[in-house]
């Protein structure tokens, strides 16, 4: 964990230059802490504490209900999560869920945010293409989630209607097909947060210095070349932040598959988030389910530390 | 910046391209908005449009009980958690923007690790905090849970807001007598205004958008957000449409609408985290 903060910390923060002010640097520093406590006090009470207190109930609370059974912490909860027969399969649905996610959010977005930047195009014009696309980013997961069950439904479902209609011998319904649900909330997924990924893409390409691109094409350097050797090496940290920042979260996103599917049929879309709160607040075994919710908090931080180890590199 | 000159036909092809992609890309919603004007006697398997177009959905929903019991508690969480974010926000944005001190990177970094913490454990542990408490099935813990996940954005945000002005007008101010509090609330918040509201205005969207605590910490119908009401009302065995796309649709338009008129401002909070370094 404290590798993990070093690692985001020496990414992140870079040396400013303040202005310095030599008369007021004293009072400055007492006053620096007395605006942030409030907002301290608040992620101790709320996020620190109790994230200790998930880790003793995955230690502690053997059987169901919120209360600490054990007197002794033991690794019953962690041993019973990995033995469990479906362990392997919702580990690979949630790396597939997450992954694939990433991959269409970050290859669409960049594809899209490429197209509008360098297409010399009216400026006013790219920003309401930049607005429209961002729409689906806006809209409540939930409402997102009961759209696409609406559209991919075999009885109401305009594509269902229409192959109906042209006398299709298939019945569209990938929800309800163990072999397709899984896929229907990625792309689902991807649909809905591609646009942010454009955004942070697209700003992270408006801020490369046009001077470089002048610089090349004096030198020679033709579109592509501009591309593989300009844009992309220029926001590369920027997509490997972007890219583990979005894997983490999804792995851990929770609304698209509940909504859409509930981890179903048949357990064919359930990943860990899902599977953390079928335990939890279905089984009510939260020992259990606290365990589940580690073994994805270390997923993070591993992928976390990869990432940063591969942007430190440099 | 890459392309500078290209010939008329591309150019005019690429407009009409680009439209129609967009277009494209938001099509299932500007379906689900057409839908929504489909009158309740009309069978879906008519076709893909409505043959006929009513509002009378839209009536109804406005006359459910449920429906707007629903709307307004969303309102209440949604308002009361922006409310909150940004009181404890302004003050700590303000400093990590003007002060350097001991701790602040650290801290700051800590802002950054919070939003990749996995939501759902969170809800286990204020859970078990609510019931603990005596607060379950009650709108406190679902507020202070939209606080505590919008608070590290409305920090970073805020940061940048105040960032952009310049520190001279709140030190000349001080000069004349005011504390450093009085500064900010008097003379920095005032200019700062469109940026406040804007970070305001998203935290609200946010809170307003929140499913998972909202269905992990109420149980009684009376007390359900909006995004419950209407996920419980997919998941039933038959489903209302005609009166659940017009909800839909009146919990999310207004909403796109306000993201539009502020995302200017929120842009570079929202890019700081992922383009610095």
């Amino acid at each position: 964990m404290l590798e993990y903060i070093v690692g985001v910390m020496n990414y992140i923060t870079p040396t400013k230059n303040f202005e310095e002010d030599a008369v007021m640097r004293n009072i400055k520093i007492s006053a620096a802490y007395w605006f942030i406590l409030p907002a301290m006090l608040f992620f101790i009470l709320l996020a620190i504490y109790p994230s200790a207190f998930v880790l003793i109930l995955s230690f502690f609370a053997t059987g169901k209900g919120i209360t600490i059974s054990a007197t002794h912490p033991s690794f019953a909860n962690i041993i019973a999560v990995w033995e469990n027969v479906n362990f392997g399969k919702f580990m690979y649905q949630t790396f597939f869920y997450a992954g694939g996610a990433t991959l269409l959010h970050i290859l669409l977005g960049f594809t899209l945010a490429l197209i509008l930047n360098i297409l010399p195009l009216n400026p006013a014009f790219t920003r309401t293409m930049r607005t429209v696309y961002l729409i689906p980013w806006a809209i409540t997961p939930t409402v997102v989630a009961i759209l696409f069950r609406i559209l991919l439904s075999p009885q109401v479902g305009p594509i269902a209607i229409y192959l109906k209609s042209i006398g299709a011998p298939i019945v569209f319904g990938p929800l309800g097909q163990p072999a397709w649900a899984l896929l229907a909330v990625t792309l689902t997924n991807g649909w809905m947060f591609t646009p942010f990924y454009l955004l942070m893409i697209l700003s992270a390409m408006q801020a490369i210095d046009p001077g470089i691109y002048e610089a090349a094409v004096v030198d020679g350097a033709n579109g592509f070349q501009q591309i593989f050797f300009i844009t992309i090496p220029m926001i590369k940290n920027t997509l490997l932040t972007l890219g583990m920042f979005d894997f983490v979260t999804t792995a851990g996103y929770f609304d698209l598959t509940w909504i859409m599917t509930q981890g179903g049929p048949i357990k064919s879309s359930e990943i860990i988030s899902t599977w953390v709160y079928r335990t939890a607040f279905q089984s009510f075994e939260f020992g259990k389910a606290s365990a589940i919710g580690l073994i994805l908090f270390s997923i993070s931080v591993i992928v976390s530390i990869i990432v940063l180890r591969a942007i430190n590199k440099e | 910046m890459l392309i500078t000159r290209m010939p008329h036909w591309l150019k005019v092809f690429s407009y009409i391209g680009l439209t129609l992609s967009a277009i494209i890309y938001i099509s299932p919603y500007l379906w689900m908005v057409v839908s929504s004007f489909r009158p309740s006697t009309e069978p879906f398997a008519m076709g893909i449009f409505p043959h006929s177009w009513t509002i009378n959905n839209y009536i109804s929903v406005l006359q459910d009980q449920e429906l707007m019991g629903s709307f307004f508690n969303s309102f209440k969480v949604a308002a009361t958690a922006a409310t909150l974010a940004l009181v404890l926000g302004v003050p700590a944005g303000y400093s990590f923007a003007r002060f350097r001190f001991r701790g602040r990177d650290l801290m700051m970094s800590f802002l950054m690790v919070v939003p990749t913490f996995p939501g759902i454990l969170l809800a286990i542990s204020l859970f078990v905090m609510a019931v603990r408490f005596g607060l379950y099935d009650t709108h406190y813990p679902l507020i202070l849970a939209n606080t505590l996940l919008n608070l590290p954005f409305t920090i970073w945000n805020l940061r940048t807001v105040f960032e952009a002005t310049s520190r001279e007008i709140e030190e000349s101010a001080m000069v004349e007598g005011c504390s450093r509090l009085q500064a900010l609330i008097k003379v920095v918040l005032p200019i700062t205004l469109p940026g406040l509201a804007a970070t305001f205005a998203f935290v609200y969207i946010l809170a307003w958008n929140e499913y998972l605590f909202a269905t992990t910490f109420i149980s009684t119908n009376e007390k359900r957000l909006i995004t419950t009401t209407m996920a419980s009302a997919i998941g039933q065995f038959n489903v209302n449409y005609s009166k659940l796309i017009p909800a839909a649709i009146l919990s999310t338009l207004p909403l796109i609408a306000l993201f539009i008129l502020i995302q200017r401002y929120i842009v570079k909070g929202l890019a700081m985290g992922s383009t610095k370094g």
